[in-house]
């Protein structure tokens, strides 16, 4: 009965220590979220389920995927806000925002009626405006962006939630099914959230994210991408769709894998990179939830599971990945003064940077026995199965899919190297300690890893949640192999019987032995430095991080849209973003269209705008009653 | 004024090279015909190339110690990643200068034939054929039809070390290992025909220093040629040989000269344009190519290996007494004298000034100069994998690029 309450207090501690000190403020969140991610993996394990309504419109819950979804929330928030007491030092009114936000998403985890989760969507986007908007270096166009993706989205699931009031005649959640067509209307909504197709060729998650303060970065990037998976799950499971949903949910995660990939490994801002590796791993959770889908209504409760787990430990992998790595190019920012990540030489040469860094920059390029590589190799998995159970158009859609992933995958160790390539070969100059940042740094490298060597307990773990969804959890998904005990292999399933397996925990093993091995023998652990050998001529050449990128610049330039600009002998070649200028292209002719109508229909005609006031409202009532 | 001037007071001050520019050089006539005088003609004065700037552009050093190049130059490459933007050539970083003022004809011979050791005979040959000229020695054909062979030969072993790099730049090592040995081949042949594989030493003043047994040698060369012939046909079936060389590096500059201007639809060899060498009285074929990349100038000089062996083929049938060449010692020299060769790589000018028989001054313009500025010009724009086979195709020999003093 107080859990939820409790845990709403704990998460709106931060919020009040404020009052005390920006310091305080996210010192008090480091240790509450930390008790929250402990209390919602006690509850997870537990399958503890709670519900509470007040009235007609006002209704929390908790279940094992509350509990699921809030333990990794809380962990990355500990994480974050251990990194903001010395990244923010003295911005009350960034600690606030930051705060409110992690509190209005604690309730959005709780919310089971529209109205408390759309109260929760929007203090959420508000809260995120002002951390962008509040920032003095950043120009109004960010925020601006922000806000209106945000409030596209909170209308967007407003359709969605009048319509299903209409259709159950409750602004509870109750269970479905619901029209898919409806649902997909609101599933725009936290499309947007997740800068997924369409909304990620619209470049405004990366401008956006790209933008705020680190702590900021992170919330967005890490955390309300997976408040938004959390939230397309909770009205799938509630909506009980079909397979169309599911394809199209394959097809859209698809896409923006691809292309999010592709545009992320040309990036050469320090946070865009990310952001736009954000949208890629939301794209891989949605195909993911889309195998889930089709599974579950195709009759193939196994693989469903194996899908749903792998979901799971693809949101736990990115949301930790990923805050890592803001934290890694928060550091990077503040060292060199420059969002460019050719102005890098490093941001520190602390081996908890570097490791830190390495370890959140190989998991998000999808690496074993990483989270990220365990998470990537359940969707491929996942997607070859899906392929070869028999129904053709299911199978082409698969292998395509597939093929996307695969490709978006590979693509990703580009960016994901240069940014950890470029922003770790040694320092700037200058005394810093950011001794807790890398501290929280290496914590969240750590995490990722024992995500992953750790991943089988993880996924049974979550056999609860998987068990409330599919009906078979996940028990099956693990088990052992001649050497590899119970407990530390991953198996997928086809209906054919087993279909493939890995055990992070001895990929790590071997690792570790060949390496214990090569140190023996070599006896000594050592660090050799050698002088670049530069065609037998002193001087060096550093290939810089857009040359890195340049080659796909070059090979995908109808993508690109690639330019070069010559004057004289000065040379610079330009990329854009062919669907943000569709866009503004878009937008222009809107604003176009929009004085010409005013000047043509509405010219201080009081007649005309009367009318018009009366066909809007009479397009409104259609709606309604319809 | 005298032409010569200009370049003794250039040689004279040390300069590495010296510039021609512009229709108003009293020299232009001298050493372009008239079809060749079409646009400013450009020789670098020791810079190739040309430095870009831009936000992300940067100068990526290569050489000059490096395993993809032959011989010691450095080249700057300025990128902002994988295009080429622009390169510039620095040929003198390992400087060589070989001092020939003051020296007698005896002493200039040796050096002037290991300039090159490639282009030896054609080298050697300008030289003499000015030397005998200064010396009124007289214009014996036999000696004419010698240099020729010699010549010809010279040009197929270049030719086949130019395909087999390009081969080997390609990836196609099978191929690149297979012309190298029939490049062997045929330097054993000139080894044991001549008594050097680089003619080192054969050619004299008014004849030929060693007796020389021509006979049958036209046959060893066209099993040569033939053998190549084969492997071209395997090369042109490769698209992966085709397709790397195909379009890259290429350029069309009026000032091209050899296989480069041949490749590029320009109808020029010193070979029918000069008097130096008996070539007109032999039915010659210039082989032309259109479009200017580096498979054009391969299709060139794969072509004339084979225009080669069959003027080899004529020669042989010629040539009845090649005289003994003469002691250089018994003469006394004077004056100056601008002769010209198509050398492999195309082109080449040599001007000697000589007072009392001694060498007063001296100047060699060889093919690499236009070479290596063609390659900087064609070059860019290409992205850098395509360095190797544009580089390759044009022959370069670094070595003649150094100074005279």
């Amino acid at each position: 009965m107080i859990i939820i309450p409790f845990l709403l207090f704990l998460s709106l501690a931060p919020v009040i220590a404020n009052v005390f000190g920006v310091k305080h403020s996210y010192r008090t969140g480091t240790i509450t979220f930390s008790v929250v991610a402990v209390m919602s993996l006690y509850l997870m394990l537990d399958g503890y389920m709670s519900y509470h309504a007040v009235g007609q419109y006002v209704a929390v819950g908790i279940d094992p995927l509350t509990s699921g979804f809030l333990m990794i929330l809380s962990t990355v928030w500990a994480l974050a806000s251990l990194y903001s007491t010395e990244y923010d030092q003295n911005s009350t009114s960034n600690s606030l925002t930051y705060n409110t936000a992690m509190f209005a998403m604690v309730i959005l985890l709780f919310s089971r009626s529209f109205p408390v989760f759309l109260s929760a969507w929007e203090t959420m986007t508000i809260s995120g405006y002002f951390l962008i908007g509040m920032r003095k270096i950043v120009g109004p166009i960010p925020p601006y962006v922000f806000l209106v993706y945000g409030e596209l989205s909170t209308l967007f699931i407003i359709a969605m939630g009048s319509a299903i009031f209409f259709q159950t005649g409750s602004m509870i959640f109750v269970h479905g099914p619901y029209n898919e067509i409806l649902l997909f209307l609101g599933i725009m909504g936290f499309f947007i959230k997740m800068g997924v197709m369409p909304f990620h060729i619209t470049e405004w998650l990366p401008i956006a994210h790209g933008n705020a303060t680190t702590n900021g970065s992170i919330l967005f990037s890490a955390t309300m991408t997976t408040a938004a998976v959390y939230s397309i799950l909770r009205f799938v499971l509630l909506a009980e769709p079909g397979i169309f949903l599911g394809s199209l949910l394959m097809g859209i995660g698809a896409f923006s894998l691809l292309f999010a990939s592709i545009y992320s490994a040309s990036s050469e801002h320090v946070k865009m990179l990310p952001a736009y590796s954000t949208i890629e791993n939301g794209g891989a959770m949605l195909i993911l939830l889309g195998a889930f889908i089709i599974a579950s209504d195709s009759g193939f409760p196994d693989i469903a599971a194996f899908a749903l787990a792998g979901l799971m430990v693809f949101v736990l992998a990115h949301s930790l990945a990923k805050c890592g790595l803001f934290m890694f190019s928060g550091i990077m920012e503040k060292a060199s003064g420059s969002p460019e990540i050719k102005d890098y030489h490093g941001g520190s040469n602390s081996t908890f940077y570097g490791a830190g860094g390495v370890l959140n920059s190989l998991s998000l390029s999808g690496m074993l026995p990483l989270g990220g590589g365990i998470g990537e190799w359940m969707l491929l998995e996942t997607l070859f199965i899906l392929s070869i159970i028999g129904n053709s158009p299911l199978s082409l859609l698969s292998t395509v899919v597939g093929a996307a992933a695969a490709l978006g995958g590979g693509i990703s160790i580009i960016s994901m190297t240069k940014i950890f390539g470029y922003g770790s070969r040694g320092a700037h100059e200058g005394k810093r300690r950011e001794g807790t940042m890398r501290t929280a740094l290496f914590l969240a490298g750590i995490m990722v890893f024992l995500t992953g060597i750790l991943s089988t307990f993880y996924i049974m773990a979550i056999n609860p949640l998987v068990q409330e969804f599919t009906g078979v959890g996940t028990l099956g998904v693990i088990s052992g192999l001649l050497i590899i005990p119970d407990g530390f292999l991953v198996t997928s399933h086809s209906p054919a019987g087993l279909f493939g397996v890995v055990s992070p925990f001895f990929v790590a093993l071997f690792i570790a032995l060949f390496s214990g091995f090569m140190i023996l023998i070599g006896r000594k652990f050592r660090k050799r430095e050698v002088s670049t050998w530069n065609g037998g001529i002193l001087e060096e050449t550093t290939l810089n991080s857009f040359a890195y990128a340049n080659s796909l610049r070059l090979t995908m330039k109808r993508l690109y849209l690639t330019r070069e600009e010559r004057e004289g002998n000065l040379y610079s070649e330009k990329t854009f973003d062919a669907f943000w200028l569709a866009v503004v292209f878009l937008s222009r002719k809107t604003v176009e269209f929009s004085r010409a109508m005013g000047r043509a229909v509405m010219n201080s005609s009081l007649a005309a705008y009367v009318f018009y006031i009366m066909i809007a409202f009479f397009l409104v009532m259609i709606y309604v009653v319809s | 004024m005298n032409p010569g001037d200009q370049i003794t007071g250039r040689m004279r001050s040390g300069e590495k090279q010296f510039v021609l520019r512009g229709y108003g050089n009293p020299l232009w006539s001298e050493l372009r015909s008239g079809e060749e005088k079409r646009e400013d003609f450009m020789i670098c004065d020791g810079r190739y190339g040309e430095i870009s700037q831009g936000s992300d552009v940067f100068n990526l050093a290569y050489g000059p110690s490096t395993g993809g190049l032959e011989e010691s130059v450095r080249f700057n490459i300025y990128t902002y990643g994988e295009r080429i933007l622009s390169i510039v050539a620095e040929p003198h970083y390992k400087d060589r200068r070989i001092v020939m003022t003051g020296t007698d004809p005896v002493t200039a011979l040796l050096r002037i034939e290991r300039i090159n050791g490639s282009y030896s005979p054609f080298y050697s040959t300008l030289f003499l054929t000015a030397l005998e000229s200064l010396g009124d020695a007289g214009n014996d054909p036999d000696l004419g039809y010698a240099r020729i062979l010699m010549n010809e030969t010279a040009r197929m072993v270049d030719h086949l070390h130019v395909i087999g790099r390009l081969a080997e730049g390609a990836a196609q090592r099978v191929a690149s290992h297979q012309i190298f040995a029939l490049r062997e081949d045929l330097l054993r042949i000139v080894s044991a025909r001549f008594g050097h594989r680089y003619f080192f030493g054969v050619n004299g003043y008014a004849g030929l220093t060693r007796k020389v047994d021509f006979k049958g040698i036209s046959v060893e060369i066209e099993r040569v040629a033939s053998q190549f012939r084969e492997i071209w046909l395997k090369l042109e079936e490769s698209r992966i040989f085709v397709d790397r060389i195909q379009m890259t590096a290429t350029v069309r500059k009026p000032w091209l000269l050899g296989p480069a201007a041949r490749g590029a639809g320009y109808r020029t060899d010193s070979r029918i344009s000069s008097n130096g060498l008996p070539y007109g009285d032999l039915d010659m074929q210039i082989p032309i190519h259109e479009s200017g990349d580096s498979l054009s100038r391969a299709l060139v000089r794969k072509d004339e290996i084979a225009e080669s062996a069959s003027i080899i083929r004529a020669v042989e049938g010629l040539i009845r007494q090649v005289p003994d060449a003469r002691e250089i010692t018994e003469k006394s020299f004077e004056g100056e004298y601008t002769t010209r060769t198509e050398a492999p790589g195309g082109d080449a000018v040599m001007w000697i000034a000589v007072a009392k028989s001694r060498m007063e001054a001296f100047y060699l313009r060889p093919p690499s100069i236009q070479n290596l500025a063609a390659f900087c010009s064609g070059i860019s724009g290409n992205v850098l994998t395509d360095f190797t086979f544009g580089f390759e195709s044009l022959g370069i020999h670094v070595s003649e690029l150094g100074g005279y003093l």
